[in-house]
């Protein structure tokens, strides 16, 4: 009797345990496909705008895998930064850049047939190392990342926090440089 | 707290009086008059000097400490480093006083990015954290990128701005990736940290290697390294000269820094053997290096090709850093007596090519009759480059090559015998140059202006470059004392 109710009790568990993975695993497998999809899409269509479009979907399937991983904060800076700054940055861009917008261009050049094998070798490697070897880290317990983040932020990583600050400022003043037009009577 | 203030001053310094240079550069609009966006750089990068020196002086950092957790490092190998960074920006100050004399440019802006790309260079000998090795090579990225694409209106500077970017961006993508795999093994992005970790848990093998590999991308970058190198000469050609010269060597200068860093505290040849890899891409690294520089016709693809030679001398030393002792001190000689020499004849080809408006080799033709002093100091920057006494170059190259052997490796007693070869075929390139200088006739031969302030620079870096030779014993136990790391708290 008490043999029985332990295997049934098993088989419980390991029915729910089969049936969680599982649902983790179809979500993976749709952000991962979409992620992938939309990305060779991003370099094969002849039109930059579809590109663009695109882009935005594989940075949503890369938020994704953020929020799978639990990693709350990162998911939402992802969608913050990645889709509403940089993509709508790209597309103000190329919106102001006539040329672009209609042309039908090609993404590819002769060199693929070189680029191609040692990519794929690349590729083949890198899977081969990073699935086969033990990794020997735990995964961190799922929780609220945010206020973890902000404290390490303001303690152990002040230096970089403050740091980047500069790189920002730096890059303002170089986009500023480079972009502006000099005038023939500019007096520095 | 109170210390690690003082300890950083040298930053602070530098950060305020970037963004003061903007201002500064705001306020003087004018051409004529005091050059003060120039003079306030110097300012700036003298007072960061003064603390630098002292902490190196004091010997309290010689054993080492850090701040902000350990992610900062205090030790003799970062101020060396920054000592480095703020005299060659110092000379590079002076030579762009010259070189932009008749060109229309945002002076301001320009002095503060140099400032803040000295900024970068003095963090980065310090980051003992792969986050800040990351912002920090970044940063120092970001500003090379604005700086070499300086002369808007020259398409070859434009060139040298774009390809310099698409370059850095994959390289510094790769070297991320490299560092991901390193976190993943480990836990934990502070160096010293992934030292522990790894001598408690052993990684494997492969996936550590394939890390290392990923992070050499990214320093190897910085320093020129074959294979990735091809930046180096459309880069060193199109950008304007002061900042070739900057790139050359305090660039060049920031990436050894970190490449030392991480593999002798971080992932030591106890954790990865690594001294095979590094012997390899010295090898190749010198006789691409050295071998392609034959064919140069252009002064600054020669020399391009020659600092990736120099790459190669420097990698030996670095392998050499897992079997001797003296090997990092001989490192730091060398990087010292190449940053006097290299500026030095960085400023000849400036001050020489905006005035006859070529940076061919065949165009110095007797530059013996038209600027006699220029030509002498370059006869002795390019020996001091070749590794000839009476010069700089010789005793650091000496020094190399005796850590080297006295390692008692056979691989490296190999390699130094392909390093003393390549050393026989740079003469030829660059007793080229001196050849032209002395024994071409000049098709013109009015005497070339040679203006105060070059006068003072070319002085200034051949008198280094015969001093650390003559008077070789500060400058040797500077190295000593610098070598010292910090491993721990």
């Amino acid at each position: 009797m008490p043999f029985d109710l332990h295997s049934i009790n098993l088989f419980d568990m390991g029915k729910q345990f089969v049936f969680t993975l599982t649902l983790q695993k179809i979500s993976f497998l749709a952000v991962a496909f979409m992620t992938f999809a939309s990305a060779v899409a991003v370099v094969t269509m002849k039109n930059i705008f579809h590109s663009l479009l695109f882009l935005v979907l594989t940075f949503l399937g890369v938020a994704g895998i953020y929020l799978l991983l639990s990693a709350d904060f990162l998911a939402a800076v992802q969608v913050l930064v990645y889709i509403g700054a940089i993509t709508v940055l790209i597309m103000f861009a190329l919106m102001l850049t006539s040329k672009l917008m209609a042309k039908r261009v090609s993404q590819t050049m002769e060199q693929w047939i070189v680029a191609l094998p040692v990519t794929l070798g690349i590729l083949v490697v890198l899977i081969r190392l990073v699935v086969l070897n033990p990794w020997g880290m735990k995964a961190a317990p799922a929780g609220p990342t945010t206020g973890i983040i902000g404290t390490s932020l303001m303690t152990k990583y002040l230096l970089p926090f403050e740091l980047a600050s500069i790189v920002l400022l730096v890059a303002v003043v170089g986009a500023i440089l480079l972009a502006k037009e000099d005038k023939s009577d500019d007096p520095s | 707290m109170n210390f690690s203030l003082f300890y950083l001053s040298p930053e602070l310094i530098l950060a305020l009086g970037g963004i003061a240079a903007l201002f500064v550069g705001l306020a003087s609009k004018s051409r004529k008059g005091f050059p003060w966006p120039e003079v306030f750089c110097l300012l700036v990068l003298a007072a960061a000097l003064v603390p630098t020196i002292a902490m190196l002086t004091m010997g309290r950092v010689t054993s080492g400490t850090s701040i902000f957790g350990g992610i900062f490092a205090v030790d003799g190998l970062a101020m060396f480093f920054k000592i480095v960074a703020l005299i060659s920006t110092g000379i590079v100050t002076l030579i762009s006083t010259d070189f932009f004399r008749r060109i229309r440019f945002h002076r301001g802006e320009y002095y503060a990015l140099l400032i803040f790309a000295t900024l970068a260079i003095t963090t980065l000998a310090a980051s003992a954290d792969l986050i800040m090795i990351y912002l920090t090579l970044e940063f120092l990225s970001l500003t090379s990128y604005i700086l070499a694409g300086y002369l808007k209106q020259d398409t070859k500077s434009n060139e040298a701005a774009v390809k310099y970017f698409l370059y850095g961006s994959i390289a510094s993508a790769v070297m991320i990736y490299g560092m991901s795999l390193i976190y993943g093994l480990t836990g934990t992005t502070n160096i010293v940290e992934i030292a522990s970790t790894f001598k408690v848990n052993p990684a494997s093998y492969s996936l550590l290697y394939l890390a290392v590999v990923m992070l050499l991308a990214g320093f190897g970058y910085k320093i020129a390294m074959v294979p990735f190198h091809q930046w180096s000469p459309d880069v060193y050609e199109g950008a304007p000269t002061p900042v070739t010269a900057f790139l050359s060597v305090g660039s060049k200068a920031a990436g050894f820094a970190v490449l030392i860093r991480v593999f002798a505290t971080g992932i030591s040849t106890a954790i990865l053997d690594w001294a095979g890899l590094i012997m390899v891409l010295s090898a190749v690294t010198m006789t691409v290096g050295n071998l392609v520089a034959i064919p140069q016709t252009n002064i600054k693809r020669m020399l391009a090709y020659s600092s990736i030679g120099q790459a190669g001398y420097l990698l030996l030393g670095v392998a050499a850093m897992a079997y001797s002792s003296i090997a990092l001190p001989s490192v730091l000689l060398y990087i010292f007596a190449y940053t006097f020499t290299n500026l030095g004849a960085f400023a000849v080809v400036s001050m020489i090519s905006t005035r006859i408006k070529s940076d061919y080799i065949r165009d110095y033709a007797g530059l013996i009759r038209r600027a006699p002093a220029a030509a002498v100091a370059m006869v002795f920057f390019m020996l001091s480059l070749a590794g000839i006494p009476p010069t700089a170059g010789f005793l650091g190259k000496f020094y190399i090559f005796a850590a080297a052997i006295q390692s008692g490796n056979s691989w490296l007693l190999a390699l130094t015998i392909v390093a003393i070869i390549n050393t026989i075929i740079s003469v030829y390139y660059y007793m080229n140059v001196v050849r032209y200088m002395f024994f071409v006739k000049a098709k013109r031969i009015e005497p070339i202006e040679q203006p105060g302030i070059m006068n003072f620079v070319i002085g200034m870096t051949f008198a280094m470059t015969i001093i650390i030779l003559v008077y070789a014993g500060p400058f040797i136990s500077m190295a000593h004392i610098s070598s010292g790391m910090f491993k721990g708290i």
